[in-house]
């Protein structure tokens, strides 16, 4: 029951966090230098048609009065029109939606696992080999720059060797096999960094656990060790790592945004990416809160996932 | 023949710094039903020296000499997985100095304590978990089929020791260690474990190895004791013998520094420096940089332990051929007076 009125409060507490990213991220697109008609119409566009548009998006009355104007709508359930595709952002977002989703969520099923796995292997052989090498390459994974490693697998396992296509997306409810084959290099270069950084954090949090009393306790009433490692110490140190996990989420959305645009993905990054270019205030406020809401869910989940792993929390 | 016979045990720590002889030729023994203390100041190689009984130091430390008899088997020659199947939890328990940190602070006590007996023991889940219950209750918890089911920060600190007691006796070992079982208590409390402790060894019939600092609290406990000093034994000798007469003068510094409730503090005479580093000990005797009776013979060996009276040995060459046979330092008083690193003073 408390854990029940805790989510709804926490649900709650989301409005007025929203009210304060739409708000920052208003005043921020109309601070950006530069002039969306401008650019919606080439370089010398006539005064008068310039006008008749500046006109028919509100851009002459005042910015209070534009705020409003934008406020009430969202207040309506519409988070914004997009000027330059004259179409509401949020058709245009479920448009996209599909293949972000799939791209994040294949990227974070394989992200999740191999982290934690290898994490857990690494703390087992805390300073002999295997734990060197996984360091290393965890480090090396960290190091790399999604952008760059998205570029060296087009130019390796495209351009050279032909084993994957360079870009572009298909739908796995099409053609599943043709949709794998293009999801490899995007999925590859958006889940390096995040398995790298969690298997690390999973690594220290378990070798800090390995050296608690408990595990020496355990250890002299004879459980096995891989009992030990699997059992008591992983669900101790899961701990620490709840919030990464939860946070990793929102780190996908931005890789997503420059994975999308080197592998020409038509997703929700890509369009967040060319609405940017486009100073389309619709696009980038919609996406903005939309990205937001995600976070702060992702957020209410993890602070519920301590509350059930962690016996000493309980939330009234 | 003795329930456990420890005989030249060594284990060292390979350490950047050196290597750290942290037990050092220790023996001793525990007959059935005995319950031995192990007493010496914090460093003096306690803890470790239990430890290595059941094969649980970890690198660096190895234990490189002696043996472990335990019912005339040498444990220092198990394999791991031997020593793990067939002696840890179920013939040799140990309870843990910080009750709240042994305990495992993600499942309930019920889970822990049956989880051991349904590793070691052919049982059903359920039966596990009743006797469980069962051990809870003889520990003195109230409530114990309530208590199983909650979770370590829910009980206060000496329910948690009484909870890893049970977890101890859960497979009715024939010996159980207890590491400073009593040092992170209250005194109340510590007075209840201590009777607790009484209770248990006849209702389960089971010796013990009490390691602790305090002599005070050997005297509830102990029916020998064997006093450590710097990875080695300085005197060893049944309990209301080395209160009446000890005979190793760091024993009867640590008898004048110990504090009871008939002593004021200006009384206790505390024991001068500390202890040496355990990378570098002294040569010979090692509590000889800090003997008020030292001479010159107590740096060029390892004193033997020398029968000193019934039952009862201690390793100072006072006690040799060529010494004098008593440092007469217990009457006399203050160390220093006239007897520093000259030998005896008759």
């Amino acid at each position: 029951m408390s854990l029940y009125r805790y989510t709804i409060r926490r649900l709650l507490q989301i409005i007025p966090v929203l009210f304060g990213v739409f708000t920052l991220t208003f005043v921020m697109v109309h601070s950006m230098p530069g002039n969306p008609v401008r650019i919606l119409l080439g370089v010398s566009p006539s005064q008068q048609l310039a006008d008749e548009l500046i006109r028919q998006y509100g851009f002459d009355q005042p910015l209070w009065k534009q705020y409003l104007d934008y406020l009430w709508r969202l207040l309506q359930g519409n988070i914004g029109e997009s000027f330059t595709r004259n179409r509401p952002v949020m058709e245009l977002m479920l448009e996209r939606m599909g293949p972000t989703v799939v791209l994040m969520g294949v990227s974070y099923l394989i992200a999740l696992p191999t982290a934690l796995l290898l994490g857990v292997y690494a703390a087992a052989r805390h300073n002999r080999m295997g734990d060197h090498v996984s360091r290393f390459l965890g480090l090396a994974g960290l190091s790399t720059p999604n952008f760059w490693l998205g570029l060296m697998l087009i130019f390796l396992l495209s351009y050279e060797f032909s084993i994957f296509p360079a870009s572009g997306y298909v739908s796995p409810l099409e053609d599943p096999v043709a949709s794998a084959r293009h999801l490899v290099l995007p999925i590859l270069t958006l889940a390096t960094a995040q398995t790298a950084t969690l298997m690390r954090m999973t690594r220290s949090s378990m070798v800090e656990e390995l050296s608690q009393d408990y595990v020496e306790t355990a250890r002299a009433f004879g459980l096995p060790e891989r009992r030990i490692l699997l059992r008591h110490a992983f669900r101790n140190a899961l701990l620490p790592l709840i919030t990464i996990i939860g946070l990793q989420l929102s780190f996908l959305l931005d890789g997503s945004v420059v994975v999308e645009q080197i592998f020409a993905i038509p997703g929700m990054g890509r369009l967040g990416y060319n609405g940017l270019l486009d100073q389309d205030y619709g696009i980038i406020i919609g996406l903005n809160i939309f990205f937001a809401v995600l976070f702060l869910i992702g957020v209410l989940l993890t602070d519920l996932a301590y509350a059930y792993i962690d016996p000493r929390i309980r939330y009234d | 023949m003795a329930l456990l016979e420890v005989e030249d045990l060594r284990t060292y720590f390979y350490t950047e710094e050196g290597i750290v002889q942290a037990v050092d030729g220790v023996s001793f023994e525990v007959e059935r039903g005995e319950t031995l203390g192990l007493v010496g100041e914090s460093g003096a190689g306690k803890s470790v020296a239990v430890k290595s009984l059941l094969g649980l130091i970890r690198p660096p430390g190895h234990v490189v000499d002696g043996s472990v008899r335990f019912k005339g088997d040498d444990l220092t020659e198990y394999s791991e997985a031997q020593l793990r199947n067939q002696v840890r939890g179920t013939e040799i328990s140990v309870i843990f100095q910080d009750p709240m940190s042994a305990l495992n602070p993600v499942f309930t006590v019920g889970t822990q304590i049956s989880e051991i007996i349904e590793h070691h023991r052919d049982v059903t889940h359920e039966a596990a978990w009743s006797r469980a219950v069962e051990l809870l209750d003889d520990v003195g918890i109230p409530d114990p089929a309530e208590r199983a089911d909650q979770y370590p920060h829910e009980f206060s600190g000496g329910m948690q020791q009484r909870a890893l007691i049970a977890m101890a006796l859960s497979c009715e070992p024939d010996l159980i260690i207890a590491d400073e079982p009593t040092t992170a208590l209250d005194v109340t409390i510590q007075a209840q474990i201590l009777d607790l402790f009484d209770d248990i060894k006849t209702k389960y019939d089971t010796s013990m190895i009490y390691v602790t600092h305090d002599l005070g609290v050997v005297r509830e406990v102990c029916d020998r004791v064997s006093v450590m000093y710097l990875g080695e034994i300085a005197e060893s000798a049944p309990y209301e013998e080395l209160y009446r007469n000890p005979k190793h003068p760091y024993t009867q510094a640590l008898l004048r520094s110990t504090v009871s409730a008939d002593r004021r503090t200006e009384d206790l005479d505390p024991i001068e420096g500390s202890m040496p580093s355990a990378i570098h000990p002294p040569s010979g005797c090692r509590y000889r940089t800090r003997c008020p009776v030292a001479f010159e013979d107590c740096s060029r060996g390892e004193p033997p332990r020398f029968d000193v009276g019934p039952d009862h040995d201690a390793a100072c060459l006072h006690y040799g051929d060529g010494g004098d046979g008593d440092p007469k330092l217990h009457e006399t008083g203050r160390p220093g007076t006239g007897v520093g690193g000259t030998g005896g003073d008759r």
